[in-house]
């Protein structure tokens, strides 16, 4: 086994290079970089478990087999994520690809926050990261993936319009309607994320 | 890139910030632009700082999948599937390996599903020889073996195909079993028609020629006629009697297929109709400005095809052509186009639909 941080001993390039050869440790090293990023983001896109590491060991299955052609590939990142979805989409027909944005949906949701604010406001343990975990997982799934897809996998605006298949208008509706509600659901509980998420379009 | 109206949104919404934050790129750039920038130092802190908890918590969002049992697994379809031959070698033998186990139990599967219906041919010949004694011809080459019965009749008889007749014929009728295809030409005789059982199909004569197609795992049985007259029926239950129910009457040109599946009787036209008789030398082939009615019934009679129309819809239709040896669609398509017209096919007929001429 890979130590754990040789990715990052290697250049990315020469290891998808070596992956074309039929190198199996570049394989390798190349799965385990990049498990916990697929994990990650296919944790947006469905909620099993089973479903999700079926669908990871049927990329890595297809990247083994189709590894002269990779080589070529510009951006394995953003590659990859594009290729989960896919397989999720593939091997999953109830998840959240079909769900549209419902506006009404999220006035609804808005309203109902609204109304809980004055329960967390008496709440006097703050643990922020669970508070922040428990906001993002209030969002609706395609907020969620717009969020994952931006803050944590870092994807521009065109690399998550592409991924989740709308257009970047959408994307950034949904950006926005994301931080509208962390402000509410955040509100009251820290301060400086009141004070800092409230000139948001001012 | 100016920041003085940037605002917390603005920063969120900027790709290389974001990136900046997750993944220290271009760091040195965003130092500088704090140092530029005293004013913005507090909203970029904040920026950060909000960026960096949603990191964080994102990174905790995540569902329980085992990296080591999920690499297993992985293993197992790739690296270790890889014969030392090469994977997609061993993908494609066992590929086969399945084709073939699938085919066997399929062929084994239809033979046992089938069989018994199927083998007509063996049952009939069995059940005739007791009545009277039978000589079976067999041909395995290409070249279509000759055979001749007591009454003349003459059949070629083509690859792999079986047929059995008795030494004499009985005083009424004259009857054979074929496995396969042959073509025949039988001796005129109204007294004793002329039958051939090719399957469920039966053939009947009384002086004509003609080709049938039975093969025992054939999905079809066919015959088609090259002149005079045949009736063929569905024989079922195996009996000598002839039974008229499912009969149909064919002429030259026109062939029925049997479908062994749906136990279906349809009668079309041949591919390729022939003239039922060589252009005679008396028989006018070139026509010059006539209606084209004129045309079509002169092709009827050299075809035995029955050609459907609208009379009156064809009488300002006016054309001058030559017919020829060709086969009877081609010559048709060329008159069509001629006057606008076009053909189809239905029930063993020639249907022109035309628009008329002006």
């Amino acid at each position: 086994m890979p130590a754990p941080d040789s990715f990052k001993s290697y250049n990315e390039t020469v290891l998808w290079e070596s992956l074309a050869q039929g190198d199996q440790q570049a394989f390798e090293i190349l799965y385990r970089h990049y498990f916990k990023i697929l994990v990650n983001y296919g944790s947006r896109l469905t909620p099993d478990p089973l479903l999700l590491e079926d669908a990871i060991q049927d990329l890595f299955t297809y990247l083994w087999r189709r590894k002269v052609q990779l080589a070529a590939v510009a951006e394995p990142k953003f590659y990859l994520l594009t290729a989960l979805r896919n397989q999720l989409k593939r091997n999953a027909r109830n998840s959240i690809f079909d769900e549209a944005e419902d506006i009404d949906e999220f006035l609804d949701c808005l309203v109902h926050l609204s109304d809980e604010q004055t329960t967390v406001e008496q709440e006097t343990v703050f643990d922020r990261s669970r508070q922040i975990q428990g906001a993002i997982a209030r969002l609706s799934p395609r907020q969620q993936e717009a969020v994952n897809l931006r803050f944590f996998h870092g994807m521009n605006l065109d690399q998550s319009s592409e991924l989740m298949g709308v257009s970047k208008q959408v994307v950034s509706n949904l950006l926005f309607k994301a931080y509208s509600m962390l402000r509410i659901i955040l509100k009251g509980v820290f301060s400086l994320l009141t004070l800092i998420l409230s000139p948001l379009y001012p | 890139m100016l920041y003085h109206e940037f605002l917390l949104q603005d920063f969120l919404n900027d790709d290389a910030f974001v990136r900046w934050v997750l993944f220290d790129e271009q760091d040195r750039y965003w130092q500088q632009v704090l140092a530029d920038y005293p004013a913005k130092q507090e909203v970029i802190q904040q920026a950060i700082q909000l960026i960096q908890q949603l990191q964080q918590a994102e990174a905790l969002r995540t569902l329980p999948v085992d990296e080591e049992k999920t690499w297993k697994r992985i293993r197992s379809t790739t690296i270790d599937a890889d014969p030392l031959v090469g994977w997609p070698r061993k993908r494609r033998w066992t590929g086969v390996a399945v084709l073939c186990s699938l085919a066997l139990f399929i062929v084994v599967w239809t033979w046992v599903e089938h069989f018994p219906s199927k083998t007509v041919y063996a049952k009939l010949v069995t059940k005739a020889a007791e009545k009277n004694a039978l000589i079976e011809k067999v041909n395995r080459s290409d070249t279509p073996l000759k055979i001749t019965l007591e009454d003349g009749s003459i059949v070629y008889l083509k690859k792999n195909s079986r047929f059995s007749y008795p030494t004499h014929f009985t005083t009424q009728s004259r009857e054979t079993f074929l496995s396969g295809e042959a073509f025949f030409q039988i001796a005129p005789n109204p007294k004793k028609p002329f039958y051939v059982y090719a399957n469920e199909l039966v053939t009947q004569v009384l002086g004509t020629s003609f080709d049938i197609t039975a093969f025992d795992d054939d999905q079809q049985v066919q015959v088609k006629v090259r002149t005079g007259r045949v009736s063929v029926y569905n024989q079922k239950p195996i009996r000598f009697a002839s039974d008229e129910r499912q009969n149909l009457v064919l002429l030259p040109n026109q062939q029925v297929i049997f479908n062994r599946h749906t136990e279906s009787l349809s009668k079309q036209l041949v591919a390729e109709p022939m003239p039922v008789q060589p252009l005679a030398a008396s028989e006018k082939h070139y026509f010059e400005e006539v209606p084209a009615a004129t045309v079509l019934k002169t092709l009827e009679r050299r075809y035995g095809v029955h050609i459907l129309y609208d009379e009156e819809l064809l009488s300002n239709c006016i054309i001058t052509t030559t017919l020829s040896n060709q086969p009877l669609k081609d010559q048709l398509e060329v008159i069509c186009q001629t006057i606008g017209a076009t053909f189809k096919e239905m029930d063993a007929q020639l249907v022109v639909e035309a628009t008329g001429c002006p």
